[in-house]
């Protein structure tokens, strides 16, 4: 292992707890005082994923606009799964190399075998997966779109990380209680999900039973990786030392994180109760919509500092924005305009880059180091990243709701050929997404391998 | 609830917490009755598992939904294999049609995705066709 000096920079713990009850954190323990190399692997993969997948969404928004004539060209079955496997891997491998990162500031057990483990079979996985699905093997399915043979191998990888997390549990904390049970009910959920997922070819179900795994095991899925994710924020932020909230407010968070996922599926035969507790959990999130709303003040008041910052800052918006879209789509008469059109689309659109992705990019930031003589021009990108974002959901959910309304009258519509026109924005300002992403990408390549150089620690 | 100035305890007994509800839930969806006629569909019926196989394997979802479930390019796929219908599904798929490509499938591939499809279709109605419509959806 090759020793370097990371990049001085200062840490701030801020004071929510007294002095007496604030967590100790011991030199070693602190961000970036341990003098380790971060792994070259798992900062490389998340952000070479994240460039194929908007290189593969942008051929697929051109596709979608230029439809007839590139259906041979650019095959949609093979486009969108290529797509959205990813998209996930960027943000499963984003929370592999944030684990490990933060797990060897803290000292944890077993980091240095679980870090070797995803440098090995992470990559293994997603380029596997990629040729499962470019052959034609593929799971045929939404979101876990690689061959169903190849999830044990995932499965593998958040074990590992599980066991690490809960071996180390107390190293992970004590600097941020708060953000550990997030990322360990993320590794834990990760997995449930994943197994859930697959349950369909281990034995038969009814179609309804079916349709409700699938779907509650994408949704266990995108709640484990938002908890990991959310928990990492805090690592990042300045709230390291942020207590457990208060019980009810877990307690709540526990309800609606099981049991939302039935507002997919309002129309579809599965159980009426699941629907019915799908509504009230959905409705209960408006207090977490409201807390976020509170948040946003401090934001503007203090915006966060430090190389994730400006991702930071993103982050929080988009979480605004999903939290509200997402009430607001989960009401059952609001529900039946949107559901099944490009608007729900936006709301994952917004959320998977505006959340998932600026946290994993704002983690690999704060770990890679700053640079602040650049500083400003990484806010600069985030900002164009985001107004380019936010340009494609808005144009997204005004589609959504054309085809919503327009299918009352219409419902076997051939949308295609009606709304192309509306969706040409997708690919233009896709590209300014994707050519915005790949220059934060190249800062921070840049910074990392600026780090790597720093004379080695005497 | 642990003590809150032992986080440890507190991360396990809150991760611990949230396993035992997802089980639960889980045995919920697997115990809970669904739309009657959804539930009567035979997932040990040859013809529908080899027409879901068929709706697999060529990845159908990238482009179609059923119950809006799915892509979102093409029409949704619910009622398409509706009683006299199942003819024009043959077409479309044989021949292809706008942006759709033709699927070259076998005689048994299309009697198995029009089984597939035809089960589908018995299962309920999709989508709305006035706001009036139950919002948790509804037979025929």
């Amino acid at each position: 292992m090759r020793l370097v000096e990371a990049p001085a920079r200062p840490i701030r713990v801020e004071p929510l707890l007294p002095e007496r009850e604030r967590p100790r954190v011991s030199e070693s323990e602190q961000p970036h005082a341990r003098a380790t190399a971060r792994s070259r692997v798992l900062i490389v993969t998340p952000i070479a994923c994240l460039l194929l997948a908007l290189l593969f969404g942008l051929l697929a928004g051109l596709r979608t606009v230029i439809a007839p004539a590139a259906t041979a060209l650019l095959p949609l079955q093979i486009l969108q799964p290529l797509h959205t496997l990813m998209s996930l891997s960027c943000i499963f491998s984003g929370i592999f190399a944030l684990f490990v990162f933060a797990g060897e500031d803290v000292g944890a057990r077993g980091i240095h075998a679980s870090r070797r483990t995803f440098e090995v079979l992470l990559p293994a996985f997603i380029v596997l997966a990629a040729a499962s699905i470019i052959t034609g093997y593929g799971s045929g399915k939404e979101y876990l779109t690689w061959a169903p043979a190849l999830t044990p191998l995932l499965v593998l990888l958040f074990v590992v990380g599980g066991v690490v997390f809960f071996r180390n549990a107390g190293a992970f904390a004590r600097p941020a209680p708060e953000a550990a049970w997030l990322i360990g009910l993320g590794f834990v959920c990760m997995g449930f999900g994943l197994i859930e997922g697959n349950l369909c070819h281990v034995v038969s179900l009814v179609y309804a039973r079916e349709l409700s795994f699938e779907w509650h095991a994408i949704d266990i899925v995108v709640a484990g990786w938002n908890a990991s994710l959310y928990g990492f924020g805090i690592i990042i932020s300045a709230h390291a030392g942020k207590p457990l909230r208060a019980p009810w407010l877990y307690a709540l968070a526990a309800f609606t994180f099981v049991s939302t996922f039935g507002h997919h599926h309002y129309m579809s035969p599965q159980p009426q109760t699941i629907k019915i507790i799908a509504v009230t959990a959905s409705m209960l999130a408006g207090l977490s919509f409201v807390r976020h709303i509170r948040a946003s003040r401090g934001l503007r008041l203090s915006p966060p500092t430090g190389p994730a910052g400006p991702f930071l800052v993103a982050a929080e918006v988009w979480t605004i924005f999903a939290i509200g879209s997402g009430i607001l789509f989960a009401i059952p008469q609001v529900n039946l305009i949107i559901h099944g059109t490009y608007g729900i689309v936006a709301h994952s659109m917004g959320a998977m880059i505006g959340i998932n992705a600026m946290l994993v990019l704002g983690g690999l930031a704060f770990y890679i180091g700053a640079d602040p003589a650049r500083a400003r021009r990484v806010g600069v990108l985030v900002l164009v990243a985001n107004a380019a974002l936010l340009i494609m959901v808005l144009d997204l959910t005004f589609v959504g709701l054309v085809k919503g309304t327009l299918r009352l009258a219409r419902p076997q519509i051939d949308f295609e050929t009606i709304i192309w026109r509306e969706l040409i924005p997708l690919p233009l300002f896709g590209t300014v997404l994707a050519v915005a992403t790949v220059l934060i990408c190249v800062e921070l390549l840049r910074r990392d391998r600026g780090a790597r150089r720093v004379p080695r620690a005497a | 609830m642990p003590h809150p100035t032992n986080p440890t305890r507190g991360v396990i007994f809150r991760v611990a917490c949230i396993a035992v509800a997802y089980f639960a839930y889980v045995a919920g969806i697997t115990t809970l009755e669904g739309r009657a006629a959804a539930d009567a569909v035979p997932p040990t019926d040859p013809a529908y598992a080899a027409g879901r196989r068929v709706w697999l394997d060529h990845a159908c979802q990238t482009c179609h939904s059923i119950y809006g479930v799915g892509g979102h390019l093409g029409p949704d796929l619910t009622n398409v294999a509706r009683p006299g219908n199942a003819g024009t599904v043959r077409a479309t798929v044989a021949n292809g049609k706008g942006a759709m490509p033709a699927f070259a499938l076998s005689a048994e591939q299309f009697d198995a995705l029009v089984a597939y499809l035809e089960a589908i279709d018995r299962t309920g109605v999709y989508p709305p066709t006035s706001l009036g419509d139950p919002v948790f959806g509804g037979m025929p």
